[in-house]
């Protein structure tokens, strides 16, 4: 069985229930008020940001003090929000109580129940829930670590993320290799500007040597659709010429067919040009000349650098 | 002058002796910083470069040396407890530079430190600079030029491109801020703005921003509503997918929300000019300053 392109492993089967009443309730890291929120709304069982966007207010929200998590007050608050009977709302504010702990015990960036029924008989049951772990904090759970599955992932994207890259796979002809995220992001806007479309999102992170290099390239081939592999270097921490010293290596190790285009700036970008000129690439320091240049051989299809 | 920083902050690098904490020691001390302390738990009583006294703790290095700022380049599983030392010892500014704090940890932070009044640049970011008279953090030094333009940043090597930018066609700056990609950091836009704002030697701002969250629409509405000198406009991501991280922790739309095409469409309703491209910052610029 197949879910939006996901192949489904396993199911769990609960038992059937009559429902009486559907609601939500979820906690979020709101980036705002740099708290925990939580949230409850009477229209459960639905996409509750299409609730936000429409109606919000039908959503009742509690910012949660982290230092002293979610008071009793603020649990019955919640509560009286979506039942009149006494009895429910006690029992729902337990169930919001062991819900914040369950998010601060797992490092959670989101944690929801949709929907939190009521059966006929007044009886509440939480019959879907939803939990999202915040990444920079797996070091400190690695039981949920290894709950990671993925067949469930690009296996370009898995093999990066073991190599210490941040890699998002799109759907565009013009491969990127850049350090630094918002760099990164800038480059594929900057191709989409030229009229292309980026092959991906790639970051080789700060101290990068030359091994990362090699894998970003393997990984960027490894996309039938790329036409061009772009490299746009801004040196800091990153030294320019450890990455020309990657693309060297990765050019012994594989059969590059498409071309590279090469944009390097900064920390000892004057070695860098020496190491790319003895092996005949070229490379130059402007991000628009770039991009432009990797749009035109991607076009033509043809390498830089002339044959090797 | 400048925000944030001068030539006369004197400057704390807790995890001095690390591999990062030791490499921009050095650099932020060549470039004129003053550091004039390390922290590393274990090693107080040596010298750094034979010149640099290190401390066990914040509290000795405040007391020792009358450091105002300290500069966090411990790992990601102690960086909460460095940021924890700072505030208590009293010093006023903390640059985190620790990228992969666990975001629930920060929140405990910000609610410390808020309590204390103390200022956190980061997590997650490059530091600040005031060219040619103090940086904390990791921004190269060389790219950057005195001058009357301040740059706020989410990014880092992004920032290092629109500097470049700026310096290479006579644009200096003021005070360079990257305030991190993380979704909690401990200085918004809105702080520099305002800091900008009554700085009387920066006569422009550039602001970049990237996909994820509302800082940049509250900032749109902020400087509509609050400031006087001129705001120019850079947002990463264009083409980024919904749902997905692209590399920050807080670079990700969540649902509709956090588009780049949203924040420079507040850009624009709130009268910030948006560049395109890099590139096109420079010409902005030269507009706002007349």
């Amino acid at each position: 069985m197949d879910l939006k392109g996901l192949t489904v492993g396993k199911v769990l089967l609960a038992p059937a229930v009559d429902i009486a009443s559907e609601a939500y309730a979820g906690i979020v890291v709101d980036r705002a008020s740099q708290r925990p929120v939580m949230m409850v709304s009477a229209a459960g069982g639905v996409d509750i940001e299409e609730v936000a966007r429409e109606t919000p207010e039908k959503i009742h929200k509690v910012a949660i003090d982290p230092r002293y998590g979610l008071l009793n007050h603020q649990a019955m608050e919640l509560g009286f929000a979506l039942y009149k009977d006494l009895q429910q709302v006690r029992q729902a504010a337990g169930i919001f109580r062991r819900l914040y702990t369950a998010f601060i015990a797992v490092d959670a960036s989101l944690a929801e129940i949709n929907p939190l029924i009521a059966l006929p008989d007044g009886t509440l049951e939480a019959i879907d829930a939803k939990v999202n772990v915040d990444d920079n904090a797996l070091f400190r759970h690695p039981e949920l670590a290894e709950l990671r599955d993925p067949s469930a992932e690009e296996p370009a994207e898995t093999e990066a993320r073991e190599k210490g890259l941040s890699y998002v796979k799109l759907d565009g002809s013009i491969g990127c290799i850049v350090n630094g995220a918002g760099l990164a992001m800038a480059t594929m806007d900057l191709i989409k500007y030229y009229g292309a479309e980026p092959a991906n999102f790639l970051d080789i992170g700060g101290s990068s040597n030359p091994e990362k290099v090699v894998a970003a390239m393997r990984i960027i081939l490894s996309d039938p659709n790329v036409d061009a592999i772009l490299f746009n270097i801004f040196g800091g921490i990153t030294r320019c010429d450890d990455v020309a010293n990657g693309i060297v290596q990765a050019l012994d190790q594989m059969d590059v067919e498409v071309p590279i285009v090469i944009r390097l700036t900064g920390t000892n970008e004057k070695e860098a040009l020496e190491i790319l000129e003895s092996v005949n690439l070229p490379a130059t320091n402007s991000m628009d000349e770039v991009v432009r240049k990797a749009i035109e051989l991607a076009a033509a299809k043809t390498p830089a650098g002339g044959p090797r | 002058m400048s925000i944030l920083i001068d030539r006369s902050t004197k400057l704390a690098v807790q995890g001095i002796t690390g591999r990062d904490g030791s490499f921009h020691a050095r650099r932020m001390r060549d470039y004129g910083t003053q550091v004039v302390a390390g922290v590393v738990p274990g090693k107080g009583g040596q010298l750094f470069d034979d010149s640099i006294p290190v401390f066990d703790t914040v509290a000795a290095a405040v007391q020792e040396t009358g450091a105002n700022a300290s500069v966090i380049y411990v790992p990601p599983r102690f960086a909460a407890d460095a940021i924890y030392e700072a505030a208590d010892a009293g010093i006023e500014l903390i640059v985190a530079i620790t990228e992969g704090i666990p975001v629930l940890e920060m929140m405990r932070v910000m609610a410390f430190v808020r309590e204390r009044g103390t200022r956190i640049v980061g997590p997650n970011c490059p530091g600040l600079i005031t060219p040619g008279e103090s940086k904390i953090g990791i921004l190269p030094g060389n790219i950057c030029a005195p001058g009357k333009v301040g740059v706020v940043s989410r990014s880092g090597t992004l920032t290092y491109e629109v500097i470049h930018h700026l310096t290479t066609n006579g644009l200096g700056q003021s005070t360079c801020v990257g305030i991190g990609g993380d979704p909690i950091v401990g200085t918004s836009f809105i702080d520099c703005l305002e800091q900008f704002d009554t700085d009387p030697d920066t006569k422009a701002v550039v602001m970049i921003g990237e996909i994820g969250g509302t800082d940049e629409q509250e900032a749109a509405r902020y400087v509509d509503g609050e400031m006087r000198t001129p705001v120019v406009g850079f947002i990463a991501g264009q083409t980024a997918p919904p749902g997905r991280r692209m590399g920050h922790a807080g670079a990700i739309i969540s649902g509709s929300e956090g588009t780049a095409a949203e924040k420079m469409t507040a850009f624009r309703d709130h009268g910030i000019a948006v560049a395109e491209r890099p590139a096109d910052i420079v010409g902005l610029i030269e507009d706002a300053l007349g």
